[in-house]
């Protein structure tokens, strides 16, 4: 026994002071992120570049105008498609306007107004085939936020950006300074066919935007809202809107709606109502109606204001919901029922049926003819729904991954007419 | 991992197919262990069963691993007996290593979630047994290494939903030295 113990408790002791010296903890992390590089043009190069051309694939759409049998579709930071839906079952995808920044729009007549980044751009469109610069405002409205920065020179713009796909390893804690963002791109199948592109001939009327829009048009005034102001421009002129006046609305100020001679504000912490009567350049702040911390686009039909609220996003906020406000005299606001809803976004009304995109629940319809108990009529289950148009019976739908257009003539029965649909990658 | 849980199948159907025919003899070694290394020591608790075949044994272990993130290995264990007494001995154990918990805590980082996944286990060592009565004390000394691997997942704030996710991958690797007292039946 003792001849066996000691050796083996030498041994023992020998490889306990050789296993310490083994002793190591490691931490490694990697992260596979999509650097966005900015490449810069100067003022001219990227005036120069702004001007349509063939149609080009729909990867990321945006906001929506109809004017006419005539749809511009933004692609986010990149431009406007225009399609032709003088047939809506069978849209034509007719041409791309070229616009750095853009993620906004609005129609008047043959005239488009656009924002790139913080200049507005105006854009004549009565041959979609080959749009024409009218006008290019630099600075005139707020910059856009990348990460918390503001990347911009006086002298330079962003034309457009380079897409990198990088993986890096480095110890735990190192920390790389880099902002890791995956944006979902699509595509989408483009069917378009520019051989033949009928003139726009919209003499002066005004596109309908979406309840998402944040340019709005109302005779012969552009309000447009970003950050926490809302600015006017002139657009009497043909040669290009003159600004007016920038006012202070809210802290972060989303969604600007049109109603008869009003303007329905959403920003994060509720719905803002300001009369254009009598003073179209000055609109005056006439009621108010505050809500959750949430992001909320909003309409009106003139009894009622609808309200959607829905977290998930940089408005922050928990609630997902669709708030019906009874209006007084369009200046008094008062809270009078609560949908809870999935993810709700954007959303439309023609007559009692009010169409709500609900995220990955897709498009529901409801009879609104009673807002105190509306019945939810039909779900459509289209995906990721972002923002609807509602008119003239067909329901313009814009999801993350294709284009709908929808047949309400018989709301028992709402049918699809057309669907650009997008390929995912 | 299939290929573990293959080979420990096998083993343990080789082990009670030669235990019917009586050449081997089942045992059961429990010990708890003090794991130290760079980070604060540890205890850890064992049990390892199996069969003693000549001066060799062969077993399926598991234990609760209280080192840095707490995980459960598993783990096949074989040991080699010297000398006539066969009371030292080396060993080796190698396996899967399973964490307990599969999401952190919100109070462990700032990240949005963070999930933990599976990793390796290793260990080996030398030991003593003694024996007392018909059961034994076992005494190892060993360097035992365990990995597991973290998962981030930040969503970032957009205007625009689906807004994007980000996300960290976390690669750990524990490398310690371990010491068990144990009984062997």
């Amino acid at each position: 026994m003792k001849k066996v113990f000691l050796p083996s408790a030498l041994l023992i002791v020998f490889f306990a002071a050789f296993f310490t010296s083994c002793v190591k903890d490691t931490c490694k992390n990697s992260y596979t992120y999509t650097l966005y590089r900015p490449v810069y043009e100067t003022v001219s190069q990227l005036k120069a570049n702004i001007k349509s051309g063939s149609p080009e694939e729909i990867e990321n759409p945006g906001k929506i105008v109809i004017l006419g049998h005539y749809i511009f579709l933004n692609e986010i930071e990149k431009g406007i498609h225009i399609i032709n839906n003088a047939n809506p079952a069978a849209p034509q995808n007719v041409s791309f306007i070229k616009i750095p920044g853009n993620m906004d729009i609005a129609v008047k007549g043959n005239t488009v107004y656009a924002d790139s980044y913080a200049d507005l751009v105006t854009l004549d469109v009565s041959d979609p085939a080959h749009v024409a610069l009218k006008d290019y405002k630099e600075n005139v409205l707020q910059f856009p936020y990348y990460g918390g920065a503001v990347a911009y020179g006086p002298q330079y713009k962003i034309a457009g950006w380079e897409k990198k796909d990088t993986t890096i390893v480095e110890p735990c804690g190192g920390g790389g300074g880099v902002i890791a963002l995956e944006r979902g791109i699509a595509y989408l199948s483009n069917s378009g066919n520019s051989a033949s592109v009928p003139a726009a001939n919209n003499s002066g009327a005004v596109g309908t935007g979406g309840s998402m829009a944040r340019f709005a048009i109302v005779n012969n005034y552009l309000y447009t809202v970003n950050g926490s102001n809302l600015t006017v421009f002139d657009i009497t002129a043909s040669n290009g809107p003159a600004y007016v006046n920038s006012t202070t609305v809210d802290f972060h100020v989303e969604t600007i709606y049109p109603f008869q001679d009003k303007l329905f504000i959403g920003s994060n912490n509720g719905m803002f109502i300001y009369s254009l009567n009598g003073s179209p350049a000055n609109p005056v702040k006439v009621g108010q109606f505050t809500h959750a911390r949430s992001c909320d686009p909003v309409i009106s039909d003139g009894q009622y204001a609808y309200i959607t609220l829905h977290s998930g996003s940089s408005c922050e906020g928990y609630n997902n919901e669709l708030d019906v406000v009874r209006l007084n005299m369009l200046v008094d606001a008062s809270l009078v029922q609560v949908y809870h809803l999935t993810s709700p976004e954007g959303l439309s009304k023609d007559g009692d049926l009010l169409f709500v995109c609900d995220g990955t629940d897709g498009l529901k319809v409801f009879d609104a003819s009673d807002v105190l108990n509306m019945k939810l009529l039909q779900r459509l289950p289209i995906g990721d729904a972002y923002d609807v148009i509602a008119q003239n019976h067909i329901a313009l739908v814009i999801t993350t991954d294709a284009l709908y257009q929808f047949d309400y003539n018989d709301p028992a029965n709402i049918h699809l007419l057309s669907k650009l649909s997008v390929l995912k990658n | 991992m299939k290929s573990i849980i293959l080979t420990i199948t096998i083993v343990l159907a080789a082990g009670v197919s030669l235990a019917q025919q009586k050449k081997l003899k089942f045992h059961s070694i429990n010990s708890i262990a003090i794991t130290g290394g760079e980070s604060p020591a540890a205890v850890a608790y064992e049990t390892v069963n199996g069969f003693g075949f000549s001066s060799w044994f062969a077993g399926l272990g598991a234990s609760l691993d209280n080192y840095h993130f707490q995980s459960i290995p598993v783990f096949l264990d074989s040991r080699k007996y010297f000398g006539n007494e066969k009371q030292l001995f080396l060993f080796g154990n190698i396996g899967g290593n399973f964490p307990v918990q599969k999401q952190a805590a919100k109070e462990f980082s700032y990240h949005d979630d963070y999930y933990f996944k599976g990793g390796f286990y290793a260990d080996a060592g030398i030991g003593y047994r003694f024996p007392v009565k018909k059961t034994s004390l076992v005494f190892t000394v060993s360097n035992s290494y365990k990995s597991m691997q973290g998962r981030s997942i930040n969503y970032v704030e957009c205007l625009v939903a689906p807004c994007p996710v980000s996300f960290k991958d976390y690669y750990y690797n524990f490398y310690r030295v371990m010491i068990k007292a144990g009984v062997m039946f």
